[in-house]
């Protein structure tokens, strides 16, 4: 496969390779978000269980990731259409998601100081915002 | 940010732009629905979690590297 480029800005007219990484970047992406989802309750849950509460907390925190994601990209996009920009909040999501799997446990652990409800909306704001937000 | 950032970087006329979103749509939505099966079916089944969360991690990196 031909490599895209994405040195102009904004392209006059996406080139046919480039449009084809574009839709495959919403489709691998909306993946992600899926299998962090999902993961990331059954990373938890040796810490906090499998309760409603953390099932409560990570579908939340996913739907509040999204909408500070579409806010932040829209007016991201405002500013300057580089994609550069988008690949590398994207690099930084994976390399963010990669971090939280070294610090899961003593992080998990101080959350639970808190009552279960409250730590587990704390461990999963802390775990998966940040990445949900650069997919979406 | 993905959306709107590919919403607006694909349009290039307001005529186009319902086309547009409907096409990325018609992408994203099914590579959630493929990422969720993945997950729920084979990835948790036959990996630990931590190997799939750094899969997941490496892939994404690797896609924006890809590019960049």
């Amino acid at each position: 496969m031909k490599k895209p480029s994405v040195a102009s800005t904004p392209p006059p007219a996406l080139s046919n390779a480039l449009r084809r990484y574009l839709y495959l970047t919403a489709a691998v992406t909306g993946a992600a978000i899926m299998i962090v989802e999902i993961l990331g309750a059954k990373m938890l849950s040796p810490y906090v269980g499998l309760s409603h509460f953390v099932w409560t907390a990570q579908i939340a925190v996913t739907l509040i990731a999204l909408a500070c994601g579409y806010y932040v990209g829209g007016r991201m996009v405002d500013r300057s259409q580089q994609l550069n920009r988008l690949y590398w909040a994207i690099l930084g999501a994976g390399l963010y998601l990669a971090l939280t799997v070294l610090i899961c446990e003593p992080v998990a652990f101080w959350c639970l100081n808190f009552n279960l409800a409250f730590g587990s909306l704390l461990a999963s704001e802390f775990f998966f915002r940040p990445p949900w937000r650069c997919w979406r | 940010m993905t959306g709107p950032y590919l919403v607006r970087v694909f349009t290039s006329s307001v005529s186009g732009v319902g086309g547009n979103v409907g096409r990325l749509t018609l992408n994203q939505h099914p590579g959630s629905l493929v990422g969720t099966i993945l997950i729920g079916y084979f990835l948790i089944p036959l990996f630990p979690n931590s190997i799939t969360m750094y899969g997941t991690a490496l892939c994404s990196c690797l896609f924006a590297l890809y590019i960049s």
